[in-house]
């Protein structure tokens, strides 16, 4: 895949952390650092673990040829990932759960972590298809950690001067992007039907 | 006049939700659109209470109870309690909307919770425990009974658009109050 097919499907996964980091950011009157840093770390840390679980056992599957047509399969599994995050994303766009608002003392771990690894099965699914079709580690590892950090880190700002009232309009959007990248990615490496 | 302190901000984004709930329920109205209103940036907010519900605690107290107090203080109940809904009835589209929050931050729980302790605090609590036969009747028990009483009446007057006058439904209901149960069979 191109570095901007695997920046945006990264970029999908982090949208949801965005949301999740959202709601936490508007229950708080102010940002405490450290416990900022601490999120930060955990939800890059738990991206890169699930990504490359995913990834090395798609790898491993290949190199020793357990799977047919790897690289076909591989774009496939990215198309069918955008398009899952995509309904998953219109689904709580729809859902507009009610959300209390409500002052926390701070962001405590124990309550957005749940959400963090629900997500993170599409990371493993998306590492998966990375594996098949031989996207550079570094790279990957690099775009994972700088995605999720900013995800929390605008997740929880937005949340803190704005509430949640923009949550809607990033899961459309979101939603929006993936799909028409899940589109390309079938058009261009499953069909060939461009470039 | 200036508005100034913690105080004078409580008081900024008590009138910002209540201009808010002219037009929507209390429930729909965010933190952010109250603090948009009032010309704050939103974490303020949270410097002065927990969630709007409490601010809407804030509203009563201090709007409804506290003024009523120093007239209840010195016996002069009926004054308190023409106060209270007088000044409810001056705020009719607010205090109906918020009549219709339910649930843990009810405004029934509100009021429920304030008339229990405005009875506690003006209770003969020698005279209850002394006029109650058993122990397990105590101040709190009695003043629940009374509050839960006084809820109601405000839950009903407030539901059905507060069309009775507030001074002739304190009159009716201080009347009631005072009219022992049997009496009525």
């Amino acid at each position: 895949m191109s570095w901007i097919e695997n920046i945006l499907i990264i970029l999908g996964i982090s949208l949801d952390t965005y949301a999740t980091m959202e709601v936490e950011g508007a229950m708080l009157a102010e940002v405490k650092k450290k416990q900022l840093v601490i999120t930060c770390a955990l939800v890059a840390l738990l991206q890169l673990i699930f990504y490359f679980g995913g990834y090395f056992i798609c790898f491993e599957l290949d190199k020793h040829e357990l799977i047919p047509r790897s690289l076909d399969i591989g774009y496939i599994v990215a198309a069918v990932v955008f398009a899952m995050l995509g309904i998953r994303l219109i689904v709580k766009a729809i859902k507009r759960e009610i959300v209390h608002e409500k002052r926390k003392d701070g962001l405590k771990v124990r309550e957005y972590i749940k959400i963090v690894v629900v997500t993170s099965f599409y990371t493993l699914v998306a590492g998966g298809a990375c594996g098949l079709v031989e996207t550079s580690v570094a790279m990957m590892a690099v775009v994972i950690i700088v995605l999720s950090i900013l995800a929390v880190i605008a997740g929880i700002y937005t949340g803190l001067h704005f509430g949640i009232e923009t949550k809607t309009g990033t899961y459309v959007i979101g939603a929006i992007v993936l799909w028409i990248v899940g589109v390309e990615v079938l058009l261009v490496h499953v069909f060939g039907m461009i470039g | 006049m200036t508005i100034q302190g913690k105080n004078g901000i409580d008081v900024i984004l008590a009138e910002s939700l209540k201009e808010l709930s002219e037009s929507r329920p209390i429930d729909k109205i965010t933190i952010k659109e109250i603090t948009d209103k009032a010309g704050v940036i939103r974490p303020t907010f949270y410097n002065h209470f927990q969630d709007k519900y409490e601010l809407l605690e804030w509203i009563v107290r201090e709007e409804l109870v506290n003024p009523a107090l120093p007239l209840i203080d010195n016996g002069l109940v009926k004054e308190g309690l023409t106060f209270i809904f007088t000044a409810m009835e001056k705020e009719k589209t607010f205090y109906t909307r918020a009549a219709k929050i339910e649930g843990q931050n009810s405004f029934a729980e509100m009021i429920f919770i304030c008339a229990k302790e405005m009875i506690l605090g003006h209770m003969n609590v020698e005279e209850v425990q002394a006029k109650g036969k058993y122990s397990w009747v105590t101040p709190d028990l009695v003043a629940e009974y009374y509050a839960k009483s006084l809820c109601v009446v405000v839950m009903r007057w407030v539901e059905s658009g507060m069309k009775v006058p507030a001074n002739e439904f304190v009159d009716v209901f201080m009347s009631l109050a005072k009219e022992p149960l049997f009496g009525l069979f």
